[in-house]
């Protein structure tokens, strides 16, 4: 029998549903992964073991009398560790934050609980999201980044050392180590799940999003996460549809629009060579690929960006930044420094542009189910003083557009590729069938052999 | 007004300012970033945008 901690976090809840797992030994087994791993990767900050393995024992006890708190009775999640936690340290990464415990769970964690998660612990993370890096090394070549913000989430997602964890993007902090670490990496539209509770970098950029295995456990994780919230304004009263069933394609062929500006110039030879591959052999599957003329506002997204995350992280930084100059590390010092320089006239342009771009790209979706470009534009460099460029998931974090990183294959260096698919907004539900369609065709299912090759490696 | 021209322009006046706050020597540390800054927000300035267009903050 497989290791509990290797099971998809589908399976988990159907055997413990069944009875056939218990929270209790499930638990042990993602410790026991995680002590074998972990002085490796470093993918966790925080862990209570005292606490988690009592929680997970009071979780088996209501299964014994017949009491199941939601979906996700018993199963551990990694949070990344700027989500707030009630009692449990949050640091953001920072010696700013390094003793903070906040005094309430964050809105997503609150969910989770509520759903029945055991937060297994806190995940490394870039200092409050940005780019100084975290000590988290890529699982499957310890000399490569394993990309970020969500470092540690990604990392631990993809060694089985959890099933599920939590992360957040404003640049490319989700779909990035998803496509570096070869596990599924879903940000949902901006407004989908709250933000309450957790540490702000950019307002009108920042999503909550999570690593998963594969697109059915993501689609579980959706729908607990997803929802308005009264306290985050910027939370949408669209509903929640049930992303667990398998929505019907209203079009068939499915029509996926291919997206070749911009993403072709500046990918990796090999990786614009595995995207067309994979292009092929979902043509030969049955969908229709379409090439996408992207609209004008697209050639100054990436500035738009740029402006708009620079002035919103300065603004939150600012008098935090001040009491505490010392303690800020290089990157995040040079964002802050600059952003405060920005005149509020060009920030507000900036903004202009924004909107102006999702507009465009609502037209632009009518046409295709969903969009595909590779996630990345490398595999994961080499070394551990940045965490990758996010220039690809640029367009959709500014947009607020739905992503989702499907793993693909693997580069000639052994690392994990991926797929990155764009849907409509509030679109998830279709999203999520279309990834799913295009997972069962491409079959890729990743998994490290930390620090040596990797166990399955399927290259196209 | 061209884009260089434009660049230099917001590039001058974001080092003033940067000078004012920072001190000499730390603008020049971030002088790579100023200029990129100075890059995009000649870019925005520059891409046409309906009198109508208004700010989208969570949309």
């Amino acid at each position: 029998m497989a290791e509990p901690c290797s099971l998809y976090l589908t399976e988990m809840i159907t055997q413990i549903r069944r009875k056939k797992l218990s929270p209790l030994n499930l638990m042990e087994s993602v410790l026991k992964r995680i002590d074998s791993l972990d002085p490796l990767i470093q993918a966790w900050v925080t862990i209570d073991r005292k606490a988690i393995q009592e929680e997970a024992a009071r979780h088996a006890d209501e299964i014994s009398r017949g009491k199941m708190r939601g979906p996700l009775h018993g199963i551990p999640i990694g949070v990344k560790d700027i989500f707030y936690t009630a009692g449990m340290k949050t640091t953001a990464g920072s010696k700013v934050m390094e003793n903070f415990i906040p005094p309430f769970d964050s809105t997503a964690v609150h969910r989770l609980k509520k759903a029945g998660a055991i937060v297994l612990g806190k995940t490394a993370t870039t200092e409050f999201a940005h780019a100084d890096p975290a000590p988290t090394r890529n699982p499957w070549n310890l000399d490569h980044t394993p990309g970020g913000s969500s470092s540690g989430s990604a990392a631990a997602v993809a060694t089985c050392m959890c099933p599920a964890a939590l992360g957040s993007q404003t640049g490319g902090s989700v779909l990035r180590p998803a496509a570096y670490c070869g596990v599924v990496g879903l940000k949902p539209t901006y407004g989908r799940i709250s933000r309450h509770g957790v540490f702000p970098f950019s307002w009108t950029l920042d999503h909550v999003g999570f690593f998963t295995r594969s697109v059915a456990d993501a689609a579980i994780l959706l729908g607990v996460l997803a929802g308005h919230d009264p306290q985050d304004l910027s939370t949408a009263q669209e509903p929640v549809p049930d992303y667990n069933r398998s929505g019907k394609l209203a079009r068939k062929p499915l029509r996926i629009g291919v997206v070749r500006a911009f993403y072709q110039q500046n990918s990796e030879e090999q990786v614009w060579s595995h995207t067309e591959k994979i292009m092929a052999k979902l043509e030969k599957a049955g969908a229709r690929i379409l090439e996408v003329k992207m609209p004008p506002s697209f050639a100054a997204v990436q500035d738009a960006h740029r402006i708009i995350m620079r002035a919103e992280g300065a603004a939150f930084h600012e008098k935090l930044f001040e009491k505490n100059l010392a303690k800020y590390r290089p990157k995040l010092r040079d964002l802050i420094e600059t952003g405060l320089l920005i005149p509020g006239v060009d920030y507000l342009r900036a903004q202009k542009i924004k909107r102006l771009f999702r507009r465009h790209m609502e037209a632009v979706m009518k046409n295709y189910d969903c969009l595909l470009t590779p996630a990345t534009s490398s595999p994961a460099p080499p070394g551990l003083s940045s965490t990758g460029n996010p220039w690809f998931q640029v367009p959709w974090s500014l947009s607020g557009l739905p992503t989702i990183n499907l793993p693909s294959g693997m580069s000639q260096e052994g690392l994990p590729l991926g797929i990155q698919l764009i849907g409509t907004a509030f679109g998830e539900g279709k999203l999520l069938t279309v990834a799913r369609w295009c997972e069962k065709v491409l079959q890729v299912s990743c998994s490290p052999r930390v620090g040596l090759s990797p166990i399955n490696k399927q290259g196209y | 007004m061209s884009a260089e021209i434009n660049e230099e322009k917001y590039f001058k006046m974001l080092r003033e300012s940067a000078v004012q706050r920072y001190g000499e020597e730390r603008t020049k540390i971030i002088e790579p970033s100023i200029r990129d800054l100075a890059r995009s927000l000649a870019v925005i300035s520059e891409y046409p945008l309906a009198m109508e267009e208004e700010p989208d903050f969570y949309g």
